[in-house]
């Protein structure tokens, strides 16, 4: 059954070939019809002229009948058929008017080469299956077995037969008019030949051969046959179909050492028509039927060596040719995948043979496959060198045109599983990482753009094979400390990289690859509160380097290192490391300032971004320094002090982006005075609290007289001048008894009047004005209250005020520091006369204060004394009258008299001298 | 870069590529050309991109350098002395005589008598470390300063 199945699998595919070949024929024809049907019609389009004269004229260059011949028949050896009606026909007259088109039988007529479709059927189809079904009948008659003809007769007759097929073919085909129907006959001829030369030995009924070998040797012969004969049309597609004849003889025999061996002639012959008549097409079929054969023939149990070597003479084979057609820079037919095909087919070869007879040594055939693709690389790049290629040719175009890229990165892929399968542990990444460098120089060496990016893309595959082998990671021991597993590795890696850029000016890639590495193995070997700080300990480093070498790509890693180092570190630190790590929190800093210090002193420029960034860098890790080293009640105090050295050092311009971050971190102490202190405000505090009021006013007051010394930024001299009386106010309050604040304001204010008085800043007159009010506020609501000591302090306020009020400057603010001078004699004499004779006194203050307006010539005196005696009079009739005893209600009414009498004539008397006081 | 700077990372180099040639060589089949050219690839390729000048030598000086690795390895198991360490200097000086040939093929400056016999007393020298079979033996550090030494030197005369 599976003969038969065969063999009428032959015949189908001859019945395809001859098929195709007409099919292929006929749409040529169309083609060209078509294309002449299109030049008519522009001829038409754009001069009816030179349409005319094209319909009267030939043609005058039409196209070579031989170009469509020789597609087909090279270079015929036999007569040429009658040319093609198609080919051949005159022009048809072109009408003015473009005629409606062909219908569907014209058409298809015209397809089928303008021959009616039942000649076509009887002449040619019929043909083909008759020639067919002939020879499934030669099949079957071999087949069959009976009593009165033994296996030689049935072959004699069955090659009786299949030579006069064969011989009446050759000789009909002769003729022009029976050349389709003769080569049907031929290839009933030789089909029958070969199936008989297949029945002799293996089908028991025909076999007259025992020796598999003389069998094989047989249908080779035939094939051989078969081949030569097919030579004579030069026409790729028979004599593919008898090559795949000699291929099938192959598969079938029973003999494996032969097949496999026998492989190689063929294969080599096949390859060397291919090359000859340029029939790429042919080749590919002979690598895919070559490598399929040896596969169907399964394993052999032959030694590895004698296996190896007949692959490597396949290998040998495609890849020559390959090379021959690179060098002939032919690309057609699929002539490209010859090379990837020859290389998945010998190494999959050789990888099962290699895993059956061999597997620990896997490697080594990985190592050698390596060694023929660089061989392979090398002679491409002679037989074909890049400067061949266009410049910015893209690299597939390059590949499919033959190039030495396609083996070198075969070789490299296969160096790597070499390298894979002989070493082990972390030596694995070592030696990748070594063979990436090794690409990688060579592309240096060649100048080879190719081979870098090679080596590059090498380099990442030896890096992810680093972390996805050692992940999880587990720890080793180098020189007695634990580390990662992948530490050593991935420091080979940057050390590679750092090699690759100094020695061969690689890009600046490799350097920020080699600090990204330096930076995760830093990152994972230290402790997280080491970890910024070592970051910015190499940031240091990098940017020395970058300093010293000019190369900008070194800068720029130690400003991204140092910042996420800076950010490490303050993440680290201020998420509650133990307090006594302050070592690495200050060596941070001093590697975050002495980086400013070094570009300061280098007198290099930096942009304003860096600068500012780093001031910030170093307020941000010397405020956390002090939050980890200054006793907690004492923190914010010290963040004040630090945000005065920190605008000190602006100030020198060390740098002077430290001015705005120094009032960053002045607000911050502040608030967290105010903050942090909030539960200990009370009177007579702990001393932290009080030293830290005080402090925070010292410092605030410390901004106010620098910026006082430098005649700059009034205005936050003035915000710090106020912050600090702030501060100073409630830390008086604090360390000071009653008694004793509305003193020290009132001193307090003297200080900012005679300082703004000396130092001409009307802002410090004004800021001691404003320290009047909240001590006229406390000596009203809590000295006058003291019976003890409120004449004294009383005394002191009303003394303050009368000092501002003749210290002070316009007549407003006069006026002001008078009236609340006299609002707290007033509030005074309320507290110290008793009921009775508080009209009197006040009376009396008002007189005082008419006298000493007089005598000061100060109106508002004198309007103060009027107002004061006018209450007096309003209290007499309102509240005197109603509710003191008779004796006091008469001394008052009559002491009031009296002095509104005398008032009175003292206005009356000394009119004039008023009228030019007024 | 500064040339001592420039050796030292060469050093490293080759360093790096003596370690692979102890982790890829295979003591079954160390005794032969094939067996042996996997694991003297490293560094026969490094010094040839560092230090042979026409590149179409290259091949040649590499597959050379794999048959002096192989003869000098033939070398060392073969001769008899009871002091392994002489064995082992005599194969070194074997092995640095031929890599300095092998590699003038392609560099003319190592074509001199001094050139020559400075890599030879080198290769001799740096393979004293050497203790093959040895129950403390560190194969990875001794090919590394053996191809380290040599193949420095081989750079620092061939770009001088």
């Amino acid at each position: 059954m599976e003969y038969i199945l065969g063999v009428l699998v032959i015949a189908l595919l001859i019945a395809w070939v001859v098929l195709r070949d007409r099919v292929g024929r006929l749409e040529d024809r169309l083609s060209l019809s078509e294309g002449r049907l299109r030049e008519l019609e522009a001829l038409q389009k754009t001069s009816p002229v030179v349409v005319e004269e094209a319909i009267e004229k030939p043609v005058p260059a039409p196209i070579p009948e031989s170009v469509f011949v020789a597609r087909e028949q090279p270079k015929p050896i036999g007569p040429l058929p009658p040319p093609l009606p198609a080919y051949v026909a005159p022009v048809a007259p072109v009408a003015p008017v473009t005629p409606p088109g062909p219908s569907l039988p014209d058409r298809l007529r015209q397809k089928l080469g303008n021959e009616e479709w039942e000649a076509l059927i009887g002449g040619s189809i019929l043909n083909k299956i008759g020639a067919v079904v002939l020879v499934i009948g030669i099949a079957l008659f071999l087949a069959y077995s009976f009593a009165y003809m033994r296996p030689a007769g049935r072959a004699a007759i069955c090659i009786a037969g299949s030579l006069a097929l064969l011989a009446a073919g050759v000789q009909v085909e002769r003729r022009a008019k029976y050349r389709v129907f003769a080569r049907g006959l031929i290839g009933a001829g030789w089909a029958g030949l070969y199936a008989t030369s297949y029945a002799i030995y293996a089908l028991p009924a025909a076999r007259i051969i025992e020796s598999p070998f003389a069998g094989s040797v047989v249908m080779l012969l035939v094939a051989a046959g078969m081949i030569l004969h097919s030579l004579r049309y030069r026409t790729q597609a028979v004599t593919g179909v008898a090559y795949a004849a000699a291929f099938a003889a192959l598969a079938a025999t029973p003999s494996t050492p032969f097949a496999v061996v026998s492989l190689i002639p063929l294969a080599a012959s096949v390859l060397y028509l291919a090359n000859a008549f340029e029939w790429n097409a042919m080749a590919l079929f002979g690598l895919v039927a070559t490598y399929a054969t040896c596969i169907a023939r399964g394993d052999s149990n032959a030694p590895l060596a004698s296996t190896q070597t007949l692959f490597l003479a396949y290998w040998v084979l495609f890849e020559t040719f390959d090379l021959l057609r690179v060098r002939r820079r032919s690309l057609s037919g699929g002539i490209e995948w010859i090379f990837p095909l020859n290389a998945a087919a010998f190494l999959g070869l050789s990888y099962m043979a290699w895993a059956h007879h061999a597997p620990e040594r896997l490697w080594l055939a990985s190592a050698y496959a390596a060694a023929l693709y660089l061989a392979s690389a090398i002679v491409r790049a002679v037989v074909r060198p890049p400067s061949s290629f266009e410049n910015g040719e893209r690299l597939s175009a390059r590949m499919r045109a033959g190039s030495y890229e396609g083996p070198l990165l075969f070789a490299a892929v296969l160096a790597a599983l070499a390298v894979m399968g002989r070493v082990t542990g972390v030596w694995k990444s070592v030696g990748l990482a070594l063979e990436a460098e090794i690409i990688y120089l060579a592309g240096v060496r060649f100048r080879a753009t190719f081979l870098r990016r090679l080596g590059g893309g090498a380099f990442v595959v030896s890096l992810a094979s680093v972390l996805w082998r050692n992940l999880p990671a587990e720890e080793t021991s180098v020189l007695g400390r634990p580390v990662w597993n992948w530490t050593p590795p991935v420091l080979f890696h940057a050390f590679l990289f750092y090699v690759n850029r100094g020695l061969f000016r690689a890009h600046s890639a490799f350097t920020y690859g080699a600090a990204g590495l330096l930076m995760l193995v830093l990152g994972a070997e230290c402790p997280a509160w080491l970890i910024g700080t070592a970051w910015l300990l190499l940031a240091t480093v990098l940017f020395e380097i970058g300093s010293r070498t000019r190369l900008r790509e070194f800068g720029i890693q130690a400003y991204l290192l140092g910042g996420s180092g800076a950010m490490m570190t303050a993440l680290a630190h201020a998420s509650g490391s133990p307090h006594r790590l302050w070592i690495p929190l200050a060596a941070s800093l001093a590697l975050v300032y002495g980086n400013v210090l070094r570009v300061r002193l280098a007198k290099g420029s930096e942009s304003a971004a860096l600068s500012t960034g780093k001031a910030l860098a170093t307020a941000l890790l010397a405020v956390l320094l002090l939050w980890r080293t200054v006793p907690w009640d004492y923190v914010a105090l010290s963040w004040c002090a630090l945000a005065v050295v920190l605008f000190e050092l602006a100030l020198w311009k060390l740098p002077a982006e430290l001015r705005a971050v120094s009032w960053c971190v002045a607000a911050l102490g502040g608030a967290a005075v105010v903050i942090t202190h909030a539960d200990g405000f009370a009177k007579y505090p702990a001393d932290a609290v009080s030293i830290s009021w005080f402090g925070a006013a010292l410092c605030a007051w410390a901004f106010t007289a620098r910026l006082l010394s430098r005649r700059e930024q009034t205005f936050l001299r003035d915000v710090a001048a106020l912050v600090g009386v702030l501060f100073a106010l409630p830390a008086l309050w604090m360390v000071t008894p009653d008694v004793g604040v509305a003193v020290c304001w009132a001193a307090l204010a003297i200080v900012w009047l005679e300082l703004g008085s000396l130092l001409r800043v009307n802002s410090f007159r004004w800021l001691g004005s404003g320290i009047l009010l909240p001590m006229i506020c406390w000596e009203l609501a809590v000295n006058l209250y003291d019976p003890h000591y409120r004449l004294i302090v009383a005394s002191a306020g009303i003394g303050t005020c009368y000092y501002f009020w003749r210290r002070g400057g316009g007549l407003r603010i006069r006026a002001v520091f008078s009236l609340l001078g006299t609002l707290l004699l007033t509030a005074l004499l309320y507290h110290e006369v008793s009921g009775g004779l508080l009209t009197v006194a006040c009376a009396v203050e008002g007189v005082a204060l008419l006298g000493a307006g007089f005598a000061l010539r100060e109106r508002v005196l004198r309007l103060q004394g009027l107002v004061l005696l006018l209450a007096c009079i309003l209290k007499l009739f309102l509240y005197d009258l109603r509710n003191l005893e008779t004796i006091y209600r008469i001394l008052s009414f009559v002491a009031l008299g009296l002095i509104l009498l005398a008032v009175s004539w003292v206005y009356t008397r000394f009119r004039e001298h008023l009228r030019r006081l007024l | 870069m500064k040339r001592p700077v420039k050796l030292v990372l060469v050093a490293l180099l080759f360093a790096g590529a003596g370690v692979l040639t102890e982790l890829l060589a295979d003591t079954a089949i160390t005794r032969t050309f094939l067996g042996n050219a996997p694991a003297v690839l490293p560094f026969a390729i490094l010094a040839a991109l560092l230090c042979v000048r026409p590149p179409w030598l290259m091949p040649l000086v590499v597959v050379l350098h794999c048959a002096v690795f192989t003869g000098a390895v033939q070398v060392a198991v073969s001769l008899d002395s009871p002091v392994p360490q002489i064995n082992m200097c005599v194969a070194g000086l074997a092995g640095g005589l031929g890599v300095a040939l092998a590699t003038a093929i392609g560099c003319r400056k190592l074509f001199r008598i001094r050139q020559l016999a400075l890599l030879t007393a080198t290769g001799a020298i740096a393979a004293i470390p050497f203790q093959i079979g040895g129950p403390d033996s560190l194969m990875p550090l001794d090919f590394a300063v053996w191809q380290g030494a040599v193949g420095t030197l081989l750079y620092a005369l061939s770009e001088r």
